[in-house]
């Protein structure tokens, strides 16, 4: 057992405990913790962007298109080149400076008038920066996620790529495989293709609206809700384990690194 | 008992954790298809071509997804296949260049020890691109050159400086690509680069989020899937290499056989105090 002899390790296993404390009850300590948290998330935040975002990709660019501003597309293009200017996104080389200049200020505007949502007075001015960002967002993931998120996953409701082949989920084969050697295996093969399929269209039934849940539509509803609790209860089994992880994850940290406990 | 101080319960969780990491307790670890499916995925790919690995999580997800991060370049740096660091959040930016130059150290040790003439560098073996703002243009635009996402590795190395990088210019020239993520991260690496540009895409969550990707892998859009710890500790037995998840397992079971008591125990007196509260109430009629 040796207990560390390092100041930071000791800082975080005393933050560590002051967070816990909130267990027994809320306490000086714990929002001390909360506090310190919060502020050094937002000084950590503030210089990551900085370095990465508003140097590399505005002012530095800026600095360089405005130093030279006469020159030619073609003349500003060999300069970034013949000067490694790999700050300057390429995009920028086969412009001019100005048209350079003028590039980098209108995301910069945008972003500025984000701002100005304190400003209850010219706070409309926001609605166009948003207005850029949902169309840019929308364009960028519609095409995208609808290709993934809905015929890939409705294929998958239909078939299943095993390597090379591709083969109905509502497999035939698999029933004969269960007939012919019944067993826990080949059940639960042949089973749950089916099972997949009728879980997905009494899901869809229950969250159709259009029509009143009764009869055959109301049967595959009350199913539905059937396997959306199946569903909520593995997430929900997950989410314990998600949570037990992080207290696994403290203690290791506690008595290993902080106590010296355990290897 | 259904009045029962829960920082009992929050006590009793913690000496099972400490008990169980502490004592001389094991637990069997049974591989799942999704983790079998990510480690043959890595087994499978070129060894000469890199991996790229994106660190998407904050501190918070340290517990379940760092073993997995270790894990991963463990495997890797084993097959003599470099590996790519990047992050689309922030706080991967520390993460994941503590963990790499640990797991560097921890490999050059190794090779020490066993007096092999190999070492794990920077810039040959793996190299850390840092934090690109942009998130789904990112993605993209990997795909198309990373010289124009990423001008520089997080140290401010030219990319051709880099010998790793000098050959590397998209997608098509990686194995595959893993991200670790606590959030939707997932979703976005499928969208933007597994389906338009046709990389294998593999992904370690934390086990929040486990539930959600499984209709990913079942389509085949997600190559593997280590979810939350245990996902972790399943990897560590197919790398035959036992850490942190591992011995965390033991501490898992202990505290979810205590929970399900708990379920068990508060269902019965919710049903028996139900029951005593309907006897109570039922009118009883006088003898004739």
């Amino acid at each position: 057992m040796e207990i560390s002899t390092d100041i930071w390790v000791w800082i975080a296993a005393i933050f560590t405990l002051f967070i816990y404390s909130f267990l027994y009850k809320d306490n000086p300590l714990y929002k001390f913790a909360e506090h310190v948290m919060v502020g050094l998330s937002t000084g950590y935040y503030t210089a990551i962007v900085f370095h990465t975002v508003i140097v590399p990709d505005f002012w530095e660019p800026l600095v360089h298109s405005i130093s030279k501003f006469t020159m030619s597309p073609a003349e500003f293009s060999s300069y970034a080149i013949a000067n490694e200017l790999t700050t300057l996104p390429t995009v920028l080389q086969d412009f001019s400076p100005v048209v350079a200049i003028i590039m980098l200020l209108i995301p910069a505007l945008l972003g500025l008038m984000l701002f100005t949502r304190f400003i209850p007075k010219i706070s409309w001015l926001s609605r166009f920066s948003l207005a850029f960002i949902l169309g840019a967002g929308s364009g960028l993931a519609i095409p995208n996620s609808f290709q993934t998120r809905i015929l890939e996953q409705l294929r998958g409701t239909i078939v299943e790529d095993q390597g090379s082949i591709v083969v109905p989920l509502f497999s035939i084969d698999a029933w004969r495989d269960f007939f012919s050697a019944p067993g826990i295996g080949t059940f639960f093969e042949a089973v749950s293709g089916p099972l997949l399929i009728i879980g997905t269209l009494c899901v869809l039934a229950y969250f159709f609206f259009s029509k009143e849940h009764k009869g055959v539509l109301g049967g595959a509803a009350k199913a539905g809700i059937w396997f959306l609790m199946i569903g909520f209860g593995a997430s929900f089994g997950y989410t314990v384990m998600a949570r037990v992880s992080l207290l696994i994850g403290r203690m290791q940290f506690l008595l290993t690194d902080w106590l010296g406990i355990i290897d | 008992m259904l009045s029962l101080d829960r920082r009992w319960i929050f006590l009793v969780e913690v000496i099972i954790v400490i008990g169980a990491l502490v004592g001389p307790f094991s637990t069997g670890i049974k591989v799942t298809p999704a983790v079998s499916s990510f480690y043959d995925a890595i087994e499978r790919s070129d060894p000469t071509e890199p991996i790229l690995l994106a660190v998407d999580f904050p501190p918070s997800g340290l517990p379940e997804l760092e073993p997995m991060i270790v894990g991963i370049l463990r495997h890797a740096f084993e097959r003599g296949q470099p590996v790519i660091l990047m992050t689309l959040q922030m706080e991967g930016v520390a993460i994941s260049e503590r963990i790499v130059n640990q797991v560097e150290r921890e490999t050059n040790a190794f090779y020490e020890e066993t007096d092999e003439a190999r070492r794990i560098t920077m810039g040959e073996d793996w190299v850390n691109l840092g934090f690109r703002a942009g998130f789904a243009a990112v993605i993209l635009g990997l795909g198309d050159e990373i010289r124009n996402v990423y001008n520089t590795d997080m140290y401010g190395n030219y990319l051709d400086e880099l010998p790793l990088m000098q050959s590397i210019h998209n997608y098509d020239d990686m194995a595959l690509m893993i991200d670790i993520s606590w959030s939707s991260t997932p979703e976005s690496w499928i969208a933007f680069a597994g389906a338009p540009f046709g990389i294998n895409v593999l992904t370690g969550i934390t086990a929040v989020s486990a539930p959600q990707y499984y209709v990913y892998l079942q389509t085949g859009q997600l190559g593997g899937m280590l979810g939350g710890l245990k996902g972790a500790a399943e990897y560590e037995v197919l790398i035959n290499r036992s850490g942190v998840a591992s011995k965390g397992m033991v501490a898992q079971f202990g505290v979810h056989v205590f929970i399900v008591i708990l379920i068990l125990i508060g269902n019965v007196a919710f049903f028996a105090l139900k029951g005593k509260r309907r006897e109570e109430h039922t009118p009883h009629l006088p003898d004739e």
